[in-house]
């Protein structure tokens, strides 16, 4: 590992620690909530520095760049969200759902998804038994864990028309999650002898924790919305999400980076 | 026969480098445009085997590789 891919990787631990220390601290009684807000909205914008990071590294043309640039734009419209809920939830002080900001949360998904569609073309995934039998497991598990947290429990018949839409929309989604978090996951088992895989293996990671994220706040959405306390400790999922898409589209910039440096290493010692 | 064979190799380096293009994107690939202008077939094939043997592994390197290989008759 060269020293900047280990100064971001330490940089991303630290904040994740220090995130730990200040939900934390809910235990002993203490609400950091200026800090909570901070970190929180601070974890989707290192996402986005990152995918961006990996854009310039590859420019504007070919697979790779295209499925790095789906994914940044869903991440950006996870951020923008983000940010409009702690608006409405913490500044304006007023109902955050529905609002504008589902609107963010919800436009991600279709981008993570083409995302994911141009990744599979890429790397053409070989289908054994053992990685079939892998995906039907997972996925059948995952999706009866969407299903019956996501949209049965969740469903309130007091909910207005365009409330059970939206409410009925995520789980929808986290099915899109499923399916992009499994995809990548067989993608990195296909190059796990490559320096791509470690890329690639975050990228998945992060997907399945947002998930996790998604489905605790589904179960706790009550209490999460109206009590807070240590239900509000449900973000740091999603903050470790964001931190390890993060790292995994860094780590993609940066093997490019390298390989690129060789390259201009051999052109410079040509001429 | 020269200027066949140049524009051959012109096609071969195109077709290598499309396959960086989509795994490291466009910067990358035309770093190995000019790096490659003044080597032979072989070398450009050793080369782009061991980058993309490098960069997802031989399964996915040779799946990615096969149609190159099989457009200009390379074992």
């Amino acid at each position: 590992m060269n020293m900047s891919r280990l100064s971001v990787s330490v940089a991303l631990f630290l904040f994740f620690v220090v995130s730990i220390l200040i939900y934390g601290s809910r235990v002993f009684g203490f609400e950091l909530t200026t800090f909570e807000v901070i970190f929180y909205t601070v974890a989707p914008a290192i996402a986005v520095w990152a995918g961006w990071f990996a854009l310039t590294r590859l420019g504007d043309r070919g697979y790779q760049s295209s499925i790095i640039l789906l994914i940044s734009i869903g991440l950006f419209s996870w951020f923008v969200g983000e940010v409009l809920w702690t608006l409405f939830d913490y500044v304006l002080e007023t109902e955050p759902f529905p609002s504008v900001a589902d609107v963010f949360y919800l436009l991600a998904y279709p981008f993570l998804f083409i995302g994911f569609m141009r990744a599979l073309r890429l790397y053409q995934i070989s289908w054994t038994r053992m990685k079939i039998t892998m995906v039907v497991l997972l996925s059948t598990l995952l999706v009866a864990a969407v299903s019956y947290f996501g949209i049965y429990s969740a469903y309130d018949s007091e909910l207005s028309a365009l409330e059970l839409v939206i409410t009925l929309l995520y789980p929808i989604g986290d099915l899109v999650l499923v399916v992009v978090g499994l995809g990548i996951l067989m993608i990195s088992l296909e190059i796990q002898k490559g320096k791509l895989f470690v890329p690639w293996l975050w990228l998945g990671v992060g997907m399945f924790v947002t998930l996790i994220a998604d489905l605790l706040f589904a179960v706790y959405f009550v209490p999460y919305t109206e009590e807070g306390g240590l239900y509000r400790m449900i973000d740091l999922w999603w903050i470790a999400g964001y931190l390890a898409m993060a790292y995994g589209l860094y780590a993609l910039g940066d093997t490019t980076k390298q390989i690129q440096n060789r390259v201009k290493k051999s052109l410079e010692a040509q001429s | 026969m020269i200027t066949v064979s140049i524009s051959m190799k012109d096609e071969l380096i195109d077709d290598v480098c499309g396959l960086i293009k989509h795994n490291l994107g466009e910067q990358t690939a035309q770093l190995y445009q000019t790096f490659y202008q003044d080597k032979d077939q072989a070398f450009i094939m050793t080369s782009i085997n061991e980058l993309l043997i490098e960069l997802v592994g031989p399964q996915s390197a040779g799946r990615q590789l096969d149609p190159v290989k099989q457009k200009y008759h390379i074992e």
